[in-house]
């Protein structure tokens, strides 16, 4: 009996001690693997004058080469797919703590965005930052069951391995070829795809009626966070979105609606919410792979169009108002 | 007795080398097993002019047994 | 509650404690009462399905032994009740009520946990009392941990009276059980979360999406299903059996290696062996017995039957049909070429011809797998279409690699090959991993590294449920 205890005692520290060890492994690890935004942002001082920020799209449409071009300023890409506010808003606050303010933050906004089946918090993409007192708050509300097990130690890797694995192993090889660069430099990543993907009317078929976007308190409560944590810092705020697929608009019976509550939100703010569904471009799916996604033509002539807006506000700013 | 039945066995299992013993069960013989065993019941049934019960069948594991059940039933 | 989830680790410490010090005699209400609650936590309909069912053949059973028309109707009863299941299984036609603040749904009262095993074994024990192999149960409890008992009622083993109620009243709970019973359940925690559900993601990429692939993604897709199937089924039965183990029961082994059988035959001696046992004891023997006059095709009459009532039980529908159908072609084909094979095996190389009949038996499983698991009989088709089809495809990293790795990105990649590695040695050394298993002694390496294992590579977040869990 006593030799059975002290065995399973033995098991238990053994397991324990190897836990912790590769969970400060991996700790270490994912910080040094360039490839991932938050930590990348965390090492690197990128210190940009203008950020895009958002999901896939701005992530897919807007190269930081084509809108230096027309401003002179300097722009990071801090987008990432699939994310929600509450993943934006983490991803700012690294910025923030290792880099200077930017002057400007585009942060894309669309009815979608504001809907909880849309997009999401991706958690694992923050895992080798629970002990942080911010992060730990944004997990704790987002995915709360998660972070009741984070407690034991390396659960918080193990819940998400299937993306977390792979990852820690490429940061240790970031380390061991002292990598400092991302593969995506500025942050942009051009589209995958160039043809249609059939999406919207896989969308009709499953909506026949229509989709009524549902607003979600939640994402509400991180985009105002997110433009608070900015304004904090003195940066200029616009939210924005990119020219939507005309004949998409007839399936979403309630968009205009949500459209003006959001810019009454911006209202409240001092800030603008800058559509550019005037681009002709909308108007056909040949400039499309979806309802949303623009494909990488026009998504080059969007971000121009971006450009020049961004040089005619600085233009603004920067000109003295005469009384 | 156990002559007659070895012919019964070489002839279900198409095998005229086979030789049984008492002790011979389904694990000794490649050919033996649960899709033929019915097949052999039926043919010592045949040979031997008896009918052996639903009970009887599931409880043969070797040799023996069978030969132990003939016997009694020749005695009966 | 499945078995791989954390409120169930706090359910199963507290009963194997409390059983542990529960003197021997009180044991089975305790595991009743547990049993009840486990179903319960999974809903209550099931519940009151199984005491309904249990109760229903506990007393039927005392007036089967001299009345054929109770017998008849009992067993009617049960399998009534296995159609059912299957009927709602398959269709949505449930509504719900309330009764006073309480809410039910009808469709949840067929759709019962475990129905579908324990109504076999209650067929099992009718006909055992039927046929004066046995006096019907006195005690109900006893009745009722027959049917309820947790750790098998998701999806068996399937246990006949004869090898469960001896054991009842009769458990010893000592370190060996405990430690034999945990070092089984982690296997199972290992095999299911390591393993199985690393391997979804790959099969239904390829067996659930529309899109045509080439031969060996097809071919592969229905390879890994096999191997996930096994691992997930098998790695259940681990699970309970550990549990029965640490409870003081030794529930029937439902596998042995049968990814190395060398006959479709011996497959089925090796595969979901409680289940097998009980169709070939109650329904293929009974039919070849009636029918041995006529030789041969008394058999192939039997192994028609036996296996297209399997299917069904499984789901009826045509896929499940032909699955059903497969093995039956399978096994003619085996009874009829017996002597054939025997002689060629005696000629070639020995080695050769067992690895020669591996692969030959584990493509031929594979294959009817493909009905098994498709969605429907079109689909089925389609894929056997293009496992023939278009075999090598024009490039194999979209071709072969993406479809399998869900994307083709490098991680995706990664993730795949650290499922096929994981597997295959867990393949090649199962002999050794099942002895540790199956130990008395408690290996500290052995716990260390399933349960690393488990934390670096199980999937946690995906709550898959097993995949037998369904019938």
């Amino acid at each position: 009996m006593k030799k059975i205890s002290s065995k399973i005692v033995s098991s238990i520290s053994i397991l324990l001690l190897l836990l912790i060890g590769l969970s400060r492994l991996f700790d270490f690890a994912l910080r040094q693997n360039c490839n991932l935004k938050a930590s990348y942002v965390q090492k690197a001082k990128i210190n940009a004058d203008v950020l895009i920020h958002g999901p896939c799209e701005p992530l897919w449409f807007i190269s930081p080469a084509i809108v230096d071009l027309q401003t002179g300023l300097k722009s990071y890409n801090l987008a990432l797919s699939h994310s929600d506010f509450a993943d934006n808003y983490l991803h700012l606050y690294f910025y923030l703590k290792n880099n200077t303010a930017p002057k400007y933050l585009f942060l894309f906004v669309t009815p979608e965005s504001m809907d909880a089946n849309y997009n999401t918090f991706n958690t694992y993409r923050f895992a080798a930052f629970i002990g942080d007192s911010t992060t730990d708050s944004v997990v704790k509300e987002c995915d709360s069951s998660y972070f009741v097990w984070t407690k034991i130690p390396f659960m918080k890797y193990a819940f998400y391995s299937s993306k977390i694995n792979f990852d820690a192993l490429q940061g240790l090889k970031h380390n061991f070829t002292h990598r400092t660069l991302p593969h995506f430099a500025d942050g942009y990543e051009p589209p995958l795809q160039i043809k249609w993907d059939n999406h919207l009317e896989e969308f009709i078929q499953l909506y026949p009626k229509g989709y009524t976007f549902k607003w979600s308190p939640l994402r509400e409560k991180y985009l105002r966070k997110t433009i608070e944590l900015a304004q904090q810092k003195g940066v200029k705020v616009y939210l924005f979105e990119t020219p939507v697929l005309k004949e998409s608009m007839r399936y979403l019976p309630n968009r205009s609606e949500i459209i003006a509550r959001i810019k009454i939100l911006a209202a409240h703010y001092h800030i603008v919410y800058k559509q550019f569904d005037y681009m002709k471009m909308a108007d056909s799916r040949t400039n499309y792979m979806s309802a949303l996604n623009l494909n990488i033509n026009s998504s080059r002539i969007f971000a121009e169009e971006l450009g020049k807006y961004i040089k005619s506000e600085q233009f603004q700013n920067e000109t003295p108002t005469i009384h | 007795m156990k002559e007659q039945l070895q012919k019964v066995f070489r002839t279900v299992f198409e095998d005229n080398s086979l030789i049984i013993s008492s002790t011979t069960s389904a694990k000794d013989i490649k050919m033996w097993d649960s899709l033929t065993h019915l097949q052999l019941i039926a043919e010592i049934e045949d040979e031997f002019k008896i009918k052996f019960s639903f009970e009887e069948v599931m409880m043969f594991n070797s040799v023996a047994d069978i030969l132990k059940t003939i016997e009694n039933r020749d005695v009966q | 509650m499945t078995f791989n989830s954390p409120s169930f680790f706090l359910f199963l410490f507290i009963v194997v404690t409390v059983n542990y010090l529960t003197p021997t005699s009180f044991r089975s209400k305790l595991l009743v009462f547990a049993s009840f609650v486990f179903i319960g936590l999974y809903n209550f309909e099931s519940l009151l399905t199984l005491l309904f069912l249990s109760s229903l053949n506990y007393y039927l059973a005392k007036k089967v032994v001299a009345n054929r028309f109770f017998y008849v109707f009992t067993v009617a009863l049960n399998v009534c009740a296995i159609l059912l299941f299957n009927h709602f299984s398959t269709f949505n036609t449930g509504f719900g009520f309330s009764v006073f603040s309480a809410h039910f749904s009808t469709d949840k009262f067929f759709i019962a946990l475990g129905l579908s095993f324990y109504s076999l074994q209650n067929i099992a024990y009718i006909s055992e009392v039927r046929f004066g192999r046995m006096i019907p149960e006195t005690n109900i409890i006893n009745y009722f941990l027959y049917c309820s008992f947790f750790p098998k009622i998701i999806s068996g083993p399937v246990m006949l009276p004869a090898e469960f109620f001896p054991q009842v009243e009769k458990t010893t709970i000592t370190a060996s059980e405990l430690i034999m019973g945990f070092q089984r359940l982690l296997l199972g925690l290992f095999k299911k979360m390591v393993i199985a559900d690393r391997l979804v993601a790959a099969v239904s990429s390829v067996f659930d999406f529309n899109s045509d692939y080439a031969g060996i993604t097809t071919i592969a897709a229905a390879y890994l299903f096999t191997l996930q199937m096994y691992f997930d089924f098998s790695g259940y039965t681990d699970m309970a059996l550990g549990i029965g183990k640490m409870l003081g029961y030794n529930l029937k082994e439902n596998f042995d290696t049968p990814l190395r059988s060398t006959s479709v035959s011996e497959f089925w001696r090796r595969w979901h062996i409680s289940l097998i046992s009980f169709f070939t004891k109650y329904i293929y023997y009974p039919v070849v017995y009636k029918l041995r006059e006529y030789r041969k095709a008394a058999a192939l009459t039997g192994i028609a039957v036996t296996f297209i009532i399997s299917g069904w039980w499984h789901r009826i529908g045509l896929t499940f049909f032909c699955w059903a159908l497969c093995h039956v072609v399978y096994l003619s084909f085996e009874l009829l070429t017996k002597r054939w094979r025997v002689k060629l095996s005696e000629k070639i190389n020995k080695r050769l011809y067992q690895l020669f009949s591996v692969f030959i038996v584990f493509n031929l499983v594979c294959f009817s797998n493909i009905f098994f698991r498709a969605e429907s009989f079109e689909k089925a088709i389609r894929l056997v279409k293009n496992a023939v089809g278009n075999f090598i495809p024009k490039n194999m990293l979209s071709g072969f690699v993406a479809p399998l790795a869900q994307g083709g990105h490098q991680i995706d990649e990664f993730n795949l090959f650290i499922s096929i590695f994981l597997m295959v040695t867990v393949l090649l050394f199962e002999r050794k991993i099942n002895l540790v298993a199956k130990s008395a002694h408690l290996r500290i390496a052995y716990v260390v590294i399933l349960l690393l294992l488990i934390m670096v590579f199980g999937v946690f977040n995906s709550g898959a449920r097993f995949i037998y869990m369904q019938f």
